[in-house]
This record gives structure tokens, C-alpha cells and sequence, in this order.
């Protein structure tokens, strides 16, 4: 069951330098929301900050009501709320067992949804079963954007955050890990996807807000934002090349 | 920063924890005096910290006692004896830093020390440089064999004891040896003693091992010497690895007997080894059993003297060190006393040339212009441990 | 050369080697956490014979009083991360390190003011004669190493597999921040990993004190030793440091056997120098960089 999540107003940035400048959004209970802007824009950063691995100077991000501006990474994981990095950040030595009994991390030793959890994800990803003691530095990409959204699916969210999950996978499997974002989608979980590829986002996602340098320059339904100029202009003339 | 600058404090603080209890620093022993007298003033170079502390400690204690005795006698032609110590915590450098600064800074008219032999060579460049007699505690025979007009030394050399300990050994039918020796000063230069005088006493060393002060375990060195098969082992060491090595000899089933020189006369030794420690052999001189002087000699009535007083003072016996510092501080008194004219380090190291018949603890000094070590052969006798202490070894 | 001597340095290899062993893990599992090299681990080697010594003067029996001094030496330390190292953690892996330096240096100051500076001595666990193997002679205390040594690889290998915590350090030695996003409390896991490194360290000193005798700066060459097993191991492995602290003592061991005495300790500085130029990963160690 997905929560809401709220940004109002926030600001952030790398040491002297303000990346996000004052933004607001939010993913309501159940929805798939998308970020899409060119590289720079600050999509990562704006992840990362609500993630908590990154100080917001300014605004709040509330959790289902619950404000979690500002906490430690950690303690967000236990409010629900799970982040597939960028560039993945998978345990490579460990084993994709491993891996995913460590996403299970934050909930009490004897949760019995852990088990049921498992079950889950390895009926989403039926991969992750037949691999489960393979070393996960070995796996190919898409297996491991696979293993890295059902790590974060062990922990139980509420809200998933995913960082451009499709960058640098081929079409197969961008489309089984999307067809596995809308089932997840459908069973009530709340989504915000940030994505290179604007076209295959706005596909999948109800709604979507265009960043640009730092601040939400555009925002509305998907199919809306599918048919704007600006956004055909910039984003969706000629397939974005993937980088990597 | 509010970080950095705690971090400063930490850092200042640690550096003066530091700078308190592990050496380097000097301790002040002033000794009170008699009223309105120029006190001499005398600097002491001591291992009180390091592996050779069990040698230092006992030569502090050996030298504050008779300074004290000598003091409260009114001292040396009514001028008290003030003695500065310095800790060279059995490293070389700090020993040659400690001279300088007691030679530049203070002013001292002579040095005694150090208790080591690589020590007390650090300190023989100043010394000459200065013009200050030094008055060495340690055994290495180099200190008076590489002959300086300035450094003299109370101890039994290696160049004494080495052919007395090799000849004992070859009276007692051990014609091949397996040597182990530290690589200090005083365990080099008993090797090239052992190496060069061998054959003159009838004996071979059937295998030579060395080991570095601080190694914790030497049975691979002894393991190969058991395979050479000697008659007998040497040990030549002075800090407390040696009782590792009676240990670990024992626990190889080793059956030759064990021989060693001064640097295991030691009570340490004893601790350590234990059990291993019985029917070890060892030459030195004749404190640990006074009896070895003759009674009724002025040797024997020295020697009593100060083994109660020390006893008294200290609670313990004093050992072979406190012997070499009780020479030490008693020669240069007597020095003193026999200088005419000015006393400086000039006279005082020509009064010690003229040193003749003092008795001491170590045996009977006689110095000259070429002699500065003043002893015999005769003051060595033969030990064996046995019931945790020293008997002699009839 | 017989086969009953070449055994004889083979086991005298294995023995500093197991000690080499528990420091270099001890090292190896403070690298894994934080990425640092911890200056003082020496010294909590030092601790545990030390306090072993003070224990049973107490009047406690040897093992009661190893456990003991075990027990306090991790204590000490879980505290001085917490206190010492913890609030730097932000400046950087030079200043944690210098703070590890200051620690050791303060370790040594009081050992010496609250023990003394001369040599304590523990009666071995078992006393007796050596144990006759195959003409070679073993000490009963070193069968209590090499036993010491196993259950505490052993436990730790349970630690690291089998356990929530293990798989959470393991997590950690990876990516503090990939830790995180799992929920891992990475400052815990760092304030865990020194009281095991202290634990381990101790339980060297404890084993190995009826042979060695201890004292306030015992700390020092064991310290360089166990770091040097633990770099030819590969740091960060900790089954490469147990093989690299053996490897250590046998190489020791064996160039007083064929080569010379005289250049038993310069091996393990030479071992130190060409790993680090020839292979920095060390023997088991993976090219790659490891994120804090």
C-alpha cells in the first residue's frame, strides 16, 4: 500500500553550489510520477535529498503526513521509503541473496513479510530465484537493475524513488523492469521515477514535471505533457541517446 | 573551525602525555648539600626505560644511595655532589641527545653512563668534542678497546669475561658451542670476542645465530643450532629476550647445557626463565655471592657494606649494574677528592688516570693513561643457578 | 635438512604466524568498516596480556582473567571510537588516522604509569612439557594459540555469514551510503568493528603471554608485524589476513632456517615494501578500489 509523498520548497546543493532551487511536487498514494529533464538538471540530487543522503538547506518532505526532512538515510528506510540509486549500488562481492536479505535490513529480525516479501520479488524478477547465489558483481546489467529495485523492494516502501533505471539497458529489459514498475504500480505502491528516456517515462507514468537547472519548469498529466511543444522539442524529437 | 580547534587540544595534549613517562625528559636528582657549597655537578646517562631497563633502575638506585652516604658525609672536600639524570630509553640517539644537553646546558664535569654499549658509543663524539670525562656502565669491551683519552669503564669487558666464560666451558669437556647473541652493542661485540678467541681456548662455535632486542620468540634460531649438534650453548644477551631464549631452549628438549656472560646476572633472568633458568651457567663478578671475595677482605667488607645498604634502602638486593654505578660515582668521588687546583673536567680526568688499588664492587681499580678499565680475570668467578638464585659453581 | 627440524620451524612459524593472524583481522576488520588503519591496534594487543597479568593478580584463574581483559580491552575499544574518532568522522581518513596514532601513544603512557615498565609474566594454561609431533617439539601454549586462533576465525566467519549483523558489516565495507539506503546504522556497525578489532587483538596478547611475557610497549612490533600480514594478505579480506599473518610467520621463520638470523624481522618490512609496490591488493586482494 503506497503513501504520499510530499516536497515543498526545497533547496539543496553541493557544498557552496545550490543545485535544487525551490521545488515542489508531490506523488499522491498509488501514483507513478516521472522527473524527466536533461543531464544537470538536478533529478539525481533532488532523489538523493529526499533519500537522505543529502542535507536539504531549506524546504520539507513529509512521508504519508510524517515530515522527513533532513533525517538519516537509515531511519528514512524505516518510514517506508526506498530509493533505487544511480549506478545501481549493489553489494558486488555478495551474493544476490544476500544482496536482497540486506535490503530487509531495517525491519525487525523475526518479520514474517520478509519471507512473503522474497516470494514477491522473485515472482517479479523470476531471475533473481534461479541466480540466488550467483555473485552479484557477475550479473549482467539488466539482471542487476533487476536485483537493485527488488533489494529496495525487501525493505517494504511505501514510496519507491528509482534514479534512471533504464540507462544503459537494452529495450528486452528496460520493458520487463517497467512491466514489473506497473504491476507494483497497480498494487498500490507510490512511484517516482526519474528518467533520461522521456518517451518510455511518460508511457508508463500518471503523471509527470520537467526540471530544468535546478527548479520544476513544467508539470501536468503525462499524456498532457506527451502532446506539449516544448517538451516534444526538447526531450521527445528523435530517441535521447543513451549514454554508458 | 570549532573542529580543528578541538582536535589542537587533543593533539597538544597527547604530545605532553607523551613527552611525561616515556623518556627522553630529564629527571632532576639533586642531592642537598652542604650550606653555601658550589655542589659538583655530575650528569648520569641511564637506560630507565627501553629493554634495558632492568639496568638502569638499579644503577639510579646504586648511584642516589652513595651520593646520599657521600653528601651526608659532607660530601668531597665539603662540596656536595649533585647528580642530573637524563633517561635514554635504550635508544642510541636519545643517549647522544642526553649529552649533549647535560655537556651544553648544564655544564656537567663528566657523565656517567650509559647502560648500554651502543648507548655509551653515541655519546664518545661530544664527550671528546667537549673535553668530559665519560664513565661507562656497560659491558661492551669496544668502549676501551676503540681507545678514547675520555671514556672509561667500570664493568668487566667482554675482552675479560669472554675468554673466562670460553675457558670454563672447555674445563667442563665442551669442545663445540652454538652461540646466540643479541644484535645490541654489548651482543656484537661479545660475538667478535667469542668468534676471535675460540680457538684459544680449545673450543668451536658450530653455529652462530643472532636475534634483534624485542623479538618475542628465538626457537627457530635455537632449532638450528640444535641440528649443529654442540656440546654446549653461549648465550650472549643482556636485555630480557634472554630468558625467552632459556625457555624456549627448554621447551626444544635441548639438552646441552646453557653458559653465559654478565648481561643474564640478573634477577629478571631468573623471573623470566623460571623453571628454565635452573642449571644455568654464567660469569661475572663476585657480588652475587660475596663470599667469592675472600672474608674478612676490604673487598668483602665493601661489598657487605653496600649490599645491606642498598637492602635497606631499596628492599632488594642490588645486582652486577648497581655494582657498576656504585664504581661509577665512587670513582669519580674519589677523583675529586685527589684533585689539586681547579677542578675541572680536565683534572678530573687525569685524577681517574691516576686511579690506583680503590676498591670497589666489580674488583680492584688501577687506571692509567692506556688503561681505562682498570680490572682482571681475577675478579671473575663461574655461577650456576640452582633453587632460583646464584651459587658458585665449584 | 631432517624432516623433524624443517617441522620445527614450521611450527615455530605457525605460532608468531597465528598471532601475526588475530592482528592483522583485527586491522583487516576496522579497514572494512571505515577505511582507516588503526594505529593503536597494537596496542590492544598490548591490553590484553597486560591486563590478563593484572587480572589474575587479582586473584582471578588464567582464563577467567583472559576473558576478563578481553572483555575490558573491547570496552575500551568501543570507547574510543565512540569518543575519539566518532565526531572526526567527517574530516577525513588523515585525521582519523592521526587520532588513531594519538590513542596508542596514550594507551602506552598509562600502561606504563598503571603496570610498570618492566615485564609481567602469566604461567602457561597448561603446564608441562612440549608435545612430541613427528620429532618436533610443541608447546603445550601453543596448541592454545593455534586453538585460541581457529575458534576465533571460526567465530567470526559466523559473524560475517551467518549473522544480520555480519551480512550489515560486510554491507558496510563496500558503501557506507548503499549501507545506509538498507537501513544499516553505519556509525554502530563502525563502533562494533573496533570492538572487535580490540577484542581480537587482546585475545593475541592473552594467548601468547606465558611464552612471550608482556609489558607496556609489547604493542609497537607486534603492531607493525600484524599490519604487514595483514597487507600481504589483501586488507579487508578476512580470510586473506589470516593466511597473510601465517605466511608471515613462516617466512620468518624459514629465512632463519635458510638464510640468515640476522634478517628475521627485516623480512616482514621487506614482505611490507614489495607488495605495496609489486601487487598493493595484496595476495587475495581484487584490483578494485573500496568506497567508505
Amino acid at each position: 500500500m503506497g503513501a504520499e509523498l510530499r516536497i515543498d520548497g526545497l533547496c539543496a546543493g553541493y557544498g557552496r553550489v545550490d543545485v535544487l532551487r525551490d521545488v515542489t511536487l508531490r506523488v499522491d498514494a498509488g501514483e507513478m510520477v516521472t522527473l524527466i529533464g536533461s543531464n544537470g538538471a538536478g533529478k539525481s540530487t533532488l532523489l538523493k535529498a529526499v533519500a537522505g543522503l543529502l542535507r536539504p538547506a531549506a524546504g520539507t518532505v513529509t512521508l504519508g503526513g510524517v515530515p522527513i526532512t533532513g533525517m538519516a538515510p537509515e531511519r528514512i528506510v524505516r518510514q517506508r521509503l526506498a530509493l533505487v540509486p544511480e549506478g545501481r549500488m549493489l553489494f558486488g562481492p555478495l551474493t544476490v541473496d544476500e544482496n536482497l536479505l540486506i535490503g530487509a535490513h531495517s525491519r525487525p529480525a523475526r518479520d514474517a513479510g520478509v519471507a512473503a516479501d522474497l516470494e514477491r520479488v522473485r515472482m517479479l524478477f523470476p531471475m533473481l530465484a534461479e541466480r540466488g547465489a550467483q555473485i552479484s558483481a557477475t550479473l549482467s546489467g539488466g539482471e542487476q537493475q533487476m536485483l537493485a529495485v527488488g533489494r529496495a523492494l525487501m525493505s517494504g516502501p511505501e514510496v519507491l524513488l528509482l534514479d534512471e533505471p533504464s540507462l544503459g539497458l537494452a529495450p528486452r529489459v528496460i520493458a520487463a523492469i517497467f512491466e514489473a514498475l506497473d504491476t507494483l504500480r497497480s498494487e498500490g505502491l507510490s512511484i517516482l521515477l526519474v528518467e533520461q528516456d522521456a518517451h518510455l517515462a511518460l508511457r508508463h507514468a500518471d503523471r509527470g514535471y520537467v526540471m530544468r537547472n535546478g527548479a520544476i519548469a513544467l508539470e501536468g498529466p503525462a499524456d498532457k505533457l506527451r502532446d506539449d511543444e516544448q517538451v516534444r522539442h526538447a526531450y521527445l524529437g528523435g530517441r535521447p541517446e543513451t549514454r554508458e | 573551525m570549532r573542529g580543528t580547534k578541538v582536535l589542537a587540544v587533543v593533539a597538544a595534549v597527547l604530545l605532553a602525555l607523551a613527552c611525561l613517562p616515556v623518556g627522553g625528559c630529564s629527571v632532576d636528582g639533586a642531592a642537598e648539600g652542604g650550606e653555601g657549597s658550589e655542589p659538583y655537578r655530575i650528569g648520569a646517562v641511564l637506560s630507565l626505560t627501553g629493554t634495558y631497563a632492568g639496568l638502569g633502575i638499579p644503577e639510579k638506585n646504586a648511584i642516589e644511595l652513595e651520593v646520599a652516604r657521600i653528601n651526608d658525609a659532607g660530601g668531597v672536600g665539603g662540596r656536595p655532589i649533585e647528580v642530573i639524570y637524563e633517561d635514554d630509553a635504550t635508544d642510541a640517539a636519545k643517549s647522544q641527545a642526553a649529552a649533549v644537553r647535560l655537556i651544553d646546558e648544564e655544564g656537567v664535569l663528566a657523565i656517567i653512563g650509559a647502560s648500554g654499549t651502543g648507548q655509551t658509543m653515541a655519546m664518545r663524539a661530544d664527550a671528546e668534542r667537549a673535553g668530559v670525562p665519560i664513565i661507562s656502565m656497560a659491558g661492551g669491551s669496544v668502549i676501551t678497546d676503540d681507545f678514547s683519552e675520555w671514556v672509561f669503564q667500570t664493568p668487566w669487558p667482554n675482552r675479560i669475561v669472554v675468554p673466562f666464560v670460553l675457558d670454563q666451558m672447555a674445563a667442563a669437556g665442551h669442545t663445540s658451542i652454538g652461540l646466540i647473541s643479541d644484535t645490541g652493542g654489548y651482543g656484537v661485540d661479545g660475538r667478535d670476542y667469542v668468534l676471535a678467541h675460540a680457538g684459544e681456548a680449545g673450543v668451536t662455535v658450530v653455529a652462530d645465530e643472532t636475534y634483534n632486542a624485542g623479538d618475542t620468540d628465538m626457537s627457530s634460531q635455537l632449532t638450528k643450532i640444535r641440528a649443529a649438534e654442540p656440546d654446549a650453548v653461549l648465550i650472549w644477551a643482556a636485555g630480557k629476550e634472554a630468558a625467552i631464549i632459556a625457555r624456549n631452549a627448554r621447551q626444544l628438549n635441548m639438552t646441552q647445557p646453557l653458559y653465559g656472560g654478565s648481561g643474564i646476572a640478573r634477577a629478571e633472568f631468573i623471573d623470566g626463565a623460571g623453571e628454565a633458568a635452573e642449571g644455568v651457567r654464567l660469569g661475572t663478578g663476585k657480588i652475587l655471592v660475596p663470599e667469592a671475595f675472600g672474608e674478612g677482605t676490604e673487598s668483602y667488607e665493601v661489598a657487605t657494606s653496600f649490599i645491606s645498604r642498598y637492602e635497606d634502602a631499596y628492599g632488594t638486593k642490588p645486582d652486577i649494574f648497581a655494582g657498576h654505578a656504585y664504581d661509577a660515582i665512587g670513582l669519580v668521588a674519589d677523583a675529586l677528592g685527589r684533585i689539586e687546583g681547579e677542578v675541572t673536567s680536565d683534572s678530573l680526568r687525569d685524577a681517574l688516570e691516576k686511579t690506583s688499588g680503590w676498591v670497589g664492587i666489580d674488583g680492584t681499580f688501577t687506571y692509567s693513561a692506556t688503561d681505562h678499565n682498570g680490572l682482571t680475570q681475577d675478579e671473575m668467578v663461574l655461577y650456576i643457578i640452582e633453587g632460583g638464585t646464584w651459587r658458585l659453581d665449584r | 635438512m631432517e624432516a623433524a627440524e624443517f617441522l620445527q620451524y614450521v611450527i615455530a612459524g605457525l605460532k608468531s604466524g597465528s598471532i601475526y593472524a588475530l592482528v592483522a583481522l583485527g586491522f583487516t576488520v576496522v579497514y572494512g568498516s571505515t577505511g582507516i588503519i588503526n594505529f593503536a591496534q597494537g596496542e590492544f594487543f598490548m591490553l590484553g596480556g597486560v591486563l590478563t597479568v593484572w587480572f589474575y593478580g587479582l586473584g582471578l584463574p588464567v582464563p577467567i582473567a583472559g576473558l576478563a581483559a578481553v572483555a575490558t580491552t573491547a570496552a575500551l575499544g568501543i570507547l574510543f571510537e565512540r569518543f575519539a574518532l566518532r565526531k572526526q568522522r567527517s574530516a577525513g581518513p588523515l585525521v582519523l588516522v592521526i587520532i588513531t596514532i594519538g590513542g596508542s601513544m596514550v594507551m602506552k603512557s598509562l600502561a606504563r604509569h598503571l603496570f610498570g615498565p618492566d615485564e609481567l609474566s602469566l604461567p602457561e594454561f597448561t603446564p608441562g612439557p612440549s608435545i612430541d609431533i613427528a620429532g618436533a617439539a610443541v608447546e603445550r601454549q601453543a596448541l592454545w594459540v593455534w586453538g585460541l586462533t581457529i575458534v576465533a576465525v571460526v567465530v567470526l566467519w559466523w559473524l560475517y555469514r551467518k549473522t544480520r549483523l555480519g551480512r550489515a558489516m560486510r554491507a558496510c565495507s563496500i558503501s557506507h551510503d548503499a549501507a545506509r539506503l538498507m537501513g544499516i546504522d553505519t556509525a554502530r556497525i563502525v563502533m562494533v568493528s573496533f570492538g572487535i578489532a580490540a577484542a581480537l587483538g587482546a585475545l593475541a596478547g592473552f594467548a601468547v603471554t606465558p611464552l612471550t611475557q608482556t609489558s607496556w610497549d609489547a604493542g609497537a612490533a607486534i603492531g607493525v608485524k600484524g599490519f604487514a600480514a595483514a597487507i600481504l594478505g589483501g586488507l579487508g579480506n578476512p580470510v586473506a589476513s589470516v593466511v597473510g599473518g601465517l605466511v608471515l610467520g613462516l617466512l620468518e621463520s624459514l629465512s632463519v632456517a635458510f638464510i640468515s638470523s640476522t634478517y628475521k624481522d627485516a623480512i616482514s618490512l621487506a614482505v611490507l615494501l614489495i607488495v605495496l609496490f609489486a601487487r598493493p591488493q595484496g595476495l587475495f586482494g581484487s584490483a578494485r578500489r573500496e568506497k567508505v
